[in-house]
């Protein structure tokens, strides 16, 4: 029997066994994963007897995968029941989730008022991402008045072009505790590593807009309960998110074209109301071409901003390099098929800068 | 108004709190850490029930009452504190009538804990565990080696653990001191013989505990009657136990949601309602045989794993539990 938060999640070509306590994901062919019933147990005694005795070492191979990976246990049949499966409600206490702010150099409409707002949203996680290079003395503080606040985390984006100005935002990071992720763009090296409140990563990439946001890779994916049990119901990416560009208007996702009003007259609280504000919010991967035959999609994040096909509303993200038909990975910026939809977005410029 | 006791970092609060604030409850108060019994009044006689005041706080107003850490003490001038030691053992026994009886006060509003669940006593609940049909270890406590050196030859492995309390502060000067904990540990043969040599047999009175094999272990975390369980898988493959960097860091064991059967639920049920407790955090071990043996039941234990591990709606029950009780009184 398989833990209640190891979850088998078949594709085109494989299945995956996503372990959400130990954040891994194991693959295993979809024969072996057909055999399991209720997605979470193998009959051993049936199997022994219904299996052609050719297949039987290849089906003990896998079985001892399962052992390896601590992944499963054995359970006598009359104990099966005691082995309640996982609760498949995403449990989030929030009318918001996260929000994501975008600025030039400054947040000029961040005060206390605004602060308010988000608290009466239960919002407690928020990314800045400036793409110039603001004042110390504007984080500090914006930093003031987020320690006031309910807000649990703060993430940064910011630019890595100056060492001295990198220092005093690490000064900055040291103390601000609720300050949890810096990432430094355009910096002069690739590293991360982990301060005693925060993870500061530094990268030689440039983020000049929101354009450079909704790429799929590897090490986006994310392997836990909450995320897993969004996915079966929400979208990932812009479920209960909300976010203002750098001119202020209210948006779900900041790459994208339709705005909400502009923060300076508009109450968030309003914005989430309108319709079509959650219009994207109950897109699942379950109905998203080819994602839906994808193994990784509970684990992915998603992107509606950009698309494969700007045209149709469930179209793959643009940016995903994975086939789940052949189950191989390629760089999604030089595919034939996507060059259409780049040009649509106008990323060419993008591809020229990162060079 | 909600009134709730708990410590500064307690992140179950904190998220107990998130779900009162999206259920729109804003009126709430929490206390952290000490709550120094000098800002509290208890008045008995009069007119009515006995009241408390905390602060500016009248208790008459609250209408749920959540303890889920810190406590009530006195504010002493450090001038006794540090001059006069046998004061300040006075002084503390002075004060624990008055905590004693405000929390009993508190606790006659609806809530969930209360100060007074830390004084538990381990040894009655074994009691009360037994009389409510629950299967216990064989437990003995005692001072006497050859009492011990009896229980040892009727079970061949034992372990001994702390009677009350199992982390404390050893104060060695004023601002320098030890934290100790005592766990659980095995108590062997050579451990026996130890005393024997070195301390001519004498010891302090000590709790000694049949050891109980396990399947698996159990933690349940009770809430007015409902369970919510879930099996830790310790005893795995001692190879791939070794490898836990990447794993989370507070448990590297498979942590999965469990159903109790039906009458070990309204076991836990009976001996719960018998301690007075409302809520509480319980251990248990599954045997191999295939029987269920209590441990202990740890009033105030943290659940954040349970709902984080089993994606159980712990701290949504909580706040609609205080709620409820809100709704009750308006
Ligand atoms: S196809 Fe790409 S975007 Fe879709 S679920 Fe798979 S990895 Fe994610």
């Amino acid at each position: 029997m398989l833990f209640s938060h190891c979850m088998i999640v078949q594709g085109a070509s494989r299945a995956a066994i996503c372990d959400l306590q130990r954040n891994a994901i194991h693959f295993i062919p979809n024969s072996f994963a057909s055999l399991f019933n209720e997605g979470r147990y193998l009959d051993l005694s049936r199997l022994n007897k219904d299996i052609a005795p050719a297949s039987l070492p290849t089906l003990k191979e896998y079985i001892d995968f399962l052992y390896k990976h601590e992944l499963g246990f054995s359970c006598k049949h009359k104990d099966k029941a005691l082995f309640s499966p996982l609760s498949q409600e995403w449990i989030f206490p929030g009318h918001i989730t996260n929000c994501i702010l975008d600025a030039e150099k400054a947040l000029y409409y961040f005060d206390g008022t605004f602060c308010e707002q988000l608290a009466s949203l239960c919002c407690n996680f928020i990314e800045i991402r400036f793409f110039d290079q603001p004042s110390l003395t504007h984080i500090r503080e914006l930093f003031e008045l987020i320690n006031q606040t309910q807000i649990k985390s703060v993430e940064l984006l910011i630019p890595g072009y100056d060492a001295g100005f990198q220092n005093n935002m690490l000064d900055i990071a040291k103390r601000n505790p609720k300050l949890s992720y810096v990432t430094f763009y355009g910096a002069s090296e690739n590293t991360q590593y982990r301060s005693e409140t925060a993870v500061i990563v530094k990268c030689t990439e440039i983020m000049t807009s929101a354009i450079c946001c909704g790429i799929i890779a590897k090490n986006l994916f994310v392997v836990n309960i909450p995320h897993y049990t969004e996915s079966l119901k929400y979208n990932t990416c812009l479920n209960k998110k909300l976010s203002i560009d750098i001119q202020g208007n209210i948006k779900n996702c900041p790459s994208m074209q339709q705005s909400f009003g502009n923060v300076a007259d508009t109450a968030l609280a309003d914005v989430i109301n309108k319709p079509g504000f959650k219009k994207y919010w109950n897109i699942t991967k379950d109905q998203i071409n080819v994602c839906k035959d994808c193994e990784l999609r509970h684990i992915c994040t998603d992107c509606r901003a950009y698309l494969e096909d700007p045209g149709n509303l469930h179209s793959k993200p643009l940016k995903c390099g994975y086939d789940p038909y052949t189950c191989s990975w390629e760089d999604w910026s030089t595919h034939p098929l996507k060059q259409q939809a780049i040009d649509f977005y106008g990323m060419r410029e993008l591809f020229v800068r990162r060079g | 108004m909600l009134l709730i006791q708990s410590d500064h970092h307690d992140a179950s609060t904190t998220e107990v709190i998130d779900w009162l604030l999206y259920f729109g409850h804003t009126a709430y108060e929490r206390l952290n850490n000490k709550t120094a019994v000098n800002i509290c009044s208890l008045r008995i006689g009069g007119n009515g029930k006995p009241s408390v005041k905390i602060g500016s706080t009248n208790v008459n107003a609250v209408s749920g009452y959540w303890y889920r850490r810190g406590y009530f003490a006195p504010a002493i001038a450090t001038g006794i504190e540090t001059h006069l030691k046998g004061a300040y053992t006075y002084l503390d026994k002075e004060y624990a009538y008055y905590t004693f009886a405000l929390s009993d006060v508190i606790a006659q509003y609806d809530h969930i804990n209360s100060f007074n669940d830390n004084q538990v006593n381990k040894l009655a609940v074994l009691m009360e565990a037994q009389k409510a049909g629950l299967e216990i270890p064989d437990t003995l406590v005692t001072g006497n080696p050859e009492e011990l050196e009896a229980f040892m030859k009727e079970h061949p492995r034992i372990i001994t653990k702390a009677l009350a309390c199992s982390r404390f502060k050893l104060s060695i000067q004023d601002n320098f001191y030890f934290n100790v904990s005592l766990d659980t540990a095995p108590f062997e043969q050579s451990d026996l013989e130890q005393i024997k040599r070195i301390n001519q047999g004498q010891f302090l009175p000590s709790l000694f505990q049949a050891y109980v094999d396990k399947k698996y272990e159990l933690r349940v975390f009770y809430l007015n009657g409902a369970c919510y369980s879930m099996a830790i898988f310790s005893q795995q493959n001692e190879k791939t136990k070794i490898d836990f960097r990447n794993y989370d860091q507070h448990c590297p064991n498979r942590c999965v949601p469990y159903n109790l059967p039906g009458q070990l639920q309204r076991r836990i049920r009976r001996l719960m309602q018998k301690m007075r407790l409302n809520c509480g955090s319980l251990d248990l071990i599954y045997t191999p045989e295939g029987k269920y043996v209590f441990l202990e039941v740890n009033p105030v234990g943290q659940f954040q794993w349970l709902s984080h591990y089993c994606n159980f709606d712990i701290e949504r029950s909580i706040a609609q539990t205080l709620l409820c009780s809100h709704h009750k009184i308006i």
